[in-house]
């Protein structure tokens, strides 16, 4: 607190002499979103047991995006995000801030050159095939991959006939040792993904990235109010911690009625390692008030290995 | 693995012998900054930001004209088209009449004052220019103030920094 309290003054007084220094208006905007949700919780098994109620800030964030153009097709572009904890305030400790998707890059005509702390390719390449993504049954609950990388160095190319491509590298930063990981590219993540029309494919993966080689198969398709996603993945564990090689896939489905979208999806996990494998299960509904504010209320039922989840939860999301 | 290589060698080979470009529509909101073409639904979807112009060096303008009386003016023109100048980041400001009315004569369109103006600025510029600012200012009319449909194009400019 010590340490905080002039931080918060000099930003404050930052804030209030901003006019007096700035020389335009404020490059960018601001976005974010509150998520927050009732669930019942009723954990059973292994080494925790709970039967309660909680309010979730499910991954409720706020943002600061945007873009200079520095000559004809030549853009600065930033990110700037960090996750709000409307819950408890408490993301990281005491802070009710913690660090999300933080990016600078460079983008011309031959595509974007970027870094930060930032999700990986693999991560982003979902597209949202995840219907219950930041919830209970995020599908990070199931597969590995699901990373936010720091120290990312990244390039995404152009999008060519609905093709486009991104490569991260992660220097590792290590001191000196031969198993030391100082190198540039100590982790590498890609993903290479087509889009026409209602078509999304997508091939990522990883190298060495969080302990894992990995490679990740996504598709979705949009048929009329019918949504279908499909992922498929692999991964093995390379750093002998405690991850194991696995293997499963995920599938999920959503309609939409009106201002209401049925949701459900699924996904089982193989693990060589004896009984832990994973299956996720949830059933749901949207119900849109406005283009930017829905209410939504879902079931979930995790397992993993010996502990049996459920969450029931009802909640509303507001964007701005 | 094989599957791996031969699925990332054909996407790769499709990505890159394909022509044309393809632009993301904009459709920003929080769940789009964690998708793979979050950097497209930025610049789509944020108004263009120029980097701001500087603050023009204080530099002291010459005027090429001065005010006399509430009407009156007298105009510095150009003494002889052969008698060219240039100061490198000397800064003038001149100025000429034109009329908005119905009945003005030609000699008095903005065009010709807009060629008078250039011919000024190559006088004391001849090796180049920049145009800082451009403003019109009404001319009062003691007979008619508020409808004289005569006007002052104000041209300020700086001398290119060639030597």
């Amino acid at each position: 607190m010590k340490i905080l309290t002039p931080l918060y003054v000099a930003l404050a007084a930052g804030v209030v002499a901003l006019p007096a220094v700035a020389s335009g208006p404020l490059d960018g905007s601001i976005y974010g979103k509150i998520n927050l949700s009732v669930v019942a919780t009723d954990e059973q098994g292994g080494s925790s047991e709970s039967d309660n109620y909680q309010l979730n800030s499910n991954a409720s964030r706020l943002g600061v995006k945007g873009k200079s153009e520095l000559k004809p097709d030549l853009y600065a572009v930033y990110k700037a995000e960090f996750e709000v904890c409307a819950d408890d305030g408490k993301c990281a400790g005491d802070s009710p801030f913690k660090q999300r998707n933080i990016m600078a890059g460079i983008k011309g005509r031959y595509g974007m050159v970027w870094a930060g702390n930032h999700d990986t390719p693999t991560k982003m390449a979902q597209s949202k095939v995840d219907l219950f993504n930041d919830l209970d049954g995020d599908m990070k609950v199931l597969f590995e991959g699901e990373n936010r990388s720091k120290n990312m160095v990244a390039y995404t190319s152009p999008t060519v006939n609905g093709f486009a491509a991104t490569v991260a590298m992660m220097p590792g930063e290590e001191g000196e040792g031969e198993e030391a990981r100082d190198g540039l590219a100590d982790g590498v993540s890609y993903s290479l993904s087509y889009t026409q029309g209602d078509l999304y494919l997508a091939v990522a993966g990883d190298d060495d990235v969080d302990g894992q080689d990995l490679l990740r198969l996504v598709a979705k398709y949009q048929l009329d109010a019918l949504q279908l996603g499909f992922i498929y993945q692999e991964n093995e564990d390379v750093d002998g911690g405690e991850s194991v090689d696995e293997e499963g896939y995920f599938v999920s489905a959503a309609y939409k009625l009106d201002g209401i979208t049925l949701k459900a999806q699924f996904g089982s996990v193989e693990s060589d390692l004896e009984n832990s494998d994973k299956e996720t299960l949830s059933l749901g509904a949207d119900y849109k008030l406005a283009k930017s504010t829905k209410l939504f209320a879902y079931y979930t039922a995790n397992k993993d290995g010996d502990t049996d989840s459920d969450y029931l939860g009802v909640g509303m999301e507001h964007k701005f | 693995m094989t599957l791996r290589k031969s699925l990332a060698t054909t996407l790769l080979l499709a990505v890159f012998a394909s022509p044309g470009w393809v632009l993301a529509s904009c459709d920003f909101d929080a769940d789009s900054a964690d998708g793979l073409d979050f950097a497209d639904r930025i610049i789509d979807c944020e108004e263009t930001s120029k980097p701001e112009r500087q603050a023009l060096p204080a530099v002291a303008v010459e005027k090429l004209y001065s005010d006399v009386g509430s009407a009156e003016i007298s105009e510095h023109r150009v003494v002889a088209p052969g008698s060219l100048n240039h100061t490198a980041n000397r800064r003038f400001e001149a100025r000429e009449e034109y009329s908005l009315r119905a009945d003005a004569s030609f000699e008095s369109s903005v065009t010709l004052a807009v060629q008078r103006l250039h011919l000024q600025m190559a006088h004391h510029c001849s090796r180049g220019w920049e145009l800082n600012s451009q403003r019109s200012q009404a001319k009062r009319d003691i007979s008619d103030p508020l409808r004289s449909g005569k006007y002052f194009l104000i041209y300020q400019f700086t001398c290119s920094d060639e030597r």
